[in-house]
């Protein structure tokens, strides 16, 4: 199998802290004896760096939540890598992630009012991690750590540490769920849709501490939405997702203002815009069935461009330039084609 | 005060006959801690083919207006004061019977979640027939059948999957039955409570436009609910925004995104990145929606605002006319319009 080119780094050619290679997802369906499969990702491949946001965009069923799962190792992947600051996790620790990969990964769920257990106080939660992951010794050093924790994220300790989650609203609840996730200092964070259900009117402000925390502290993230306008206002590089596969990746500006790949101009235009001028939207039809998929690109049900290759072949990636790839048969059948 | 500048108990907006007013609405739901106004005097026309927003976070009262119209609120919820015209017809004064009549046929009403408004072991088919026959009892199941499958077509879904059960049918079909339900008895108007909000964006856009298409072609009125201000200012011709249980403004469309007057709206104009605009930093609202069994005295939004001044916690601002169709409850326009020195007594 030809090795996938990595896109270049956007700081020259560090390191990045996680790169997933050609990441599989197969789910079991129809009971015991059926050998019918559920395609939820196929063939992911990304790389994160210090200090970036990644965004991923799709619709329900694209696999987006999947992707943060198996990186964050809630579930096994069913093929495929994750390296870890150059160390292969699954190699490394096939069963289970260590404390120290956990203490490096942290996620930041979509539901507030779900993630937070509502029978303990914010010191509780924010004790919890502190404890488990061994990072402060004595209770002065741990109160001391949840109040620098609480302020980070723009919450008054003395106010709010005693308090318990349905005394919150939800935008603090996730800033409680960022403090928690903080407390054991990791270098990325997984944020699965972590201001969709919060009121329009307190989501920048989640956003706005992300980008705050970024460039303090050099933390990166994968940032899974279903807004594209969030995506970009965050993401330094945007990737889409369609059912289960990656098929356009550049950065924000890029896949905004130039996009390639016929699934992410349908999803352009479907955002509704005030300032843009309305078009039609073309495609028309649901997304496929991933319950064992015909062979081929996903989207050629829909594609308005469909070719006799596209339903045979799933093209690999073609660099349009540097920073920005398709995997689309309009621009060539790409390298790793799987 | 001036004569030109009317008090929200008079009719909002330029609407000369009004297919929907809803005056001075105020409905309360009773809890332990005494009542919480949802919804504190409320007033808007919607004209006859008309789409009014209505957007407002979650707790401003919205979805609560959308049912106070329908009389369709449940204890611990009442309607404690105010007047709700259809077509002339006091709504409140229905009597059952009327009532059952009023609804669907009047007025018809989207949810936005389809699995919970539907009912699950009922084929969608027999659910259309119902609604079509509690109104004519005499229609032939044939002929109601006949016109299930043509709302069916109306709304894009193939008609033979009208005898489908709703679990058999995806997301955005579902919502497209349950659209197809609402326009089953061709009603004048149609209320629509965040009906995409649980959608993909591209079959929301489809749904939008298959709305927009259908409206053009039978000409009834929506009153469209929902916290996405860009779908909002897209789709609807006037927007009234609520805040903490009121209108705080009231504007056509292009009026409101274009020149936000209320320091809430302009705050929520600004609160949400856009695609394909200059890349700039944004910042939300501080503070959060208020706790509405007590909510701040004077202009309810005073905690959160940018220009608040000590008096406007104490006096509460009046939804005022400021330009021909576009009214504000906002002491900074009070002030500069006004000379308007009624709150002072």
């Amino acid at each position: 199998m030809a090795q996938l080119a990595q896109p270049a780094s956007p700081n020259g050619h560090e390191q990045p802290i996680l790169q997933v290679d050609q990441l599989t997802k197969r789910f079991p369906v129809g009971g015991l004896m059926s050998k019918m499969e559920v395609h939820a990702l196929e063939d992911v491949s990304f790389s994160i760096h210090r200090s970036e946001v990644v965004s991923v965009v799709g619709e329900s069923g694209s696999g987006k939540s999947t992707t943060a799962r198996l990186i964050s190792r809630l579930m096994p992947p069913s093929s495929g890598r994750i390296v870890l600051n150059g160390v292969d996790i699954l190699a490394k620790e096939p069963r289970r992630p260590s404390l120290k990969y956990r203490s490096q990964v942290q996620m930041v769920f979509q539901d507030p009012f779900g993630s937070l257990n509502g029978v303990h106080t914010i010191r509780h939660h924010l004790v919890r991690p502190l404890k488990i992951h061994h990072k402060t010794r004595g209770r002065k050093e741990t109160n001391e750590r949840i109040e620098e924790l609480l302020q980070t994220v723009g919450m008054d300790a003395k106010t709010y540490a005693d308090k318990y989650p349905h005394q919150l609203s939800g935008g603090q609840r996730q800033r409680i769920a960022i403090a928690r996730a903080l407390a054991v200092d990791p270098v990325l964070l997984l944020a699965d849709e972590p201001i969709s259900m919060l009121d329009v009117s307190i989501r920048m402000g989640i956003l706005n501490l992300m980008e705050r925390l970024k460039q303090e502290r050099g933390l990166a993230y994968l940032y899974i939405t279903h807004d594209l306008a969030s995506a970009r206002y965050i993401g330094d590089r945007t990737h889409v997702m369609y059912a289960g596969r990656m098929v356009e990746g550049a950065t924000s500006d890029d896949l905004v203002h130039d996009p390639a790949h016929p699934y992410t101009k349908l999803l352009l235009s479907a955002v509704p815009d005030p300032r843009a001028e309305r078009a039609r939207v073309e495609a028309r039809g649901e997304v496929p069935s991933l319950i064992d998929p015909p062979p081929g690109c996903p989207f050629a049900a829909r594609c308005p461009y469909v070719m006799p290759v596209c339903r045979e072949i799933m093209p690999g990636q073609t660099y349009l330039s540097p920073t920005h790839w398709v995997r689309c048969h309009l621009f060539g059948e790409g390298v790793g084609i799987s | 005060m001036q004569t030109e500048v009317r008090p929200s108990g008079a009719p909002s907006g330029v609407v000369e006959q009004p297919l929907l007013s809803v005056r001075n609405l105020h409905i309360e739901y009773a809890s332990d801690q005494g009542a919480v106004k949802a919804v504190d005097g409320v007033s808007f026309d919607i004209a006859p083919g008309e789409v009014f927003g209505l957007a407002g976070e979650s707790g401003s009262g919205k979805s609560t207006v959308a049912h106070g119209i329908l009389r369709l609120l449940q204890p611990p919820a009442v309607i404690t004061g105010g007047e709700v015209r259809f077509q002339g017809n006091d709504v409140f004064a229905l009597n059952d019977k009327q009532l059952s009549d009023f609804r669907w046929s009047e007025i018809s009403m989207v949810m936005q979640s389809a699995m919970n408004a539907l009912n699950p072991v009922m084929r969608v088919s027999d659910q259309i027939v119902d609604a079509i026959q509690s109104h004519d009892p005499k229609r032939s199941n044939s002929d109601c059948l006949r016109r299930a499958k043509d709302l069916f077509k109306i709304v894009g879904i193939d008609p033979d999957r009208v005898t489908a059960y709703p679990h058999e049918l995806s997301g955005g079909m579902r919502q497209r039955a349950m659209i197809a339900m609402a326009l089953a008895l061709d009603p004048p108007m149609m209320i629509m409570d965040e009906p995409t909000t649980a959608l993909d964006v591209v079959v929301q856009k489809e749904i939008m436009q298959e709305i927009e298409d259908l409206k053009a072609k039978l000409g009834f009125s929506i009153l469209f609910i929902t916290h996405d201000l860009s779908l909002l200012v897209e789709f609807s011709d006037r927007i009234a925004i609520m805040y903490a249980g009121k209108i705080v403004e009231l504007a056509p469309a292009n009026v409101l995104f274009d020149k936000p007057l209320h320091p809430y709206t302009q705050g929520l104009m600004s609160s949400f990145p856009t695609l394909t605009g200059e890349k700039k930093h944004l910042s939300s609202i501080p503070g959060s929606p208020p706790d509405m069994s007590c909510p701040p005295s004077g202009c309810r939004f005073h905690p959160r605002c940018p220009k608040f001044a000590p008096m406007h916690a104490q006096v509460e601002p009046e939804l005022i006319e400021v330009e021909p169709g576009h009214w504000v409850a906002c002491h900074l326009h009070t002030l500069t319009i006004g000379k308007d020195q009624s709150w002072r007594s």
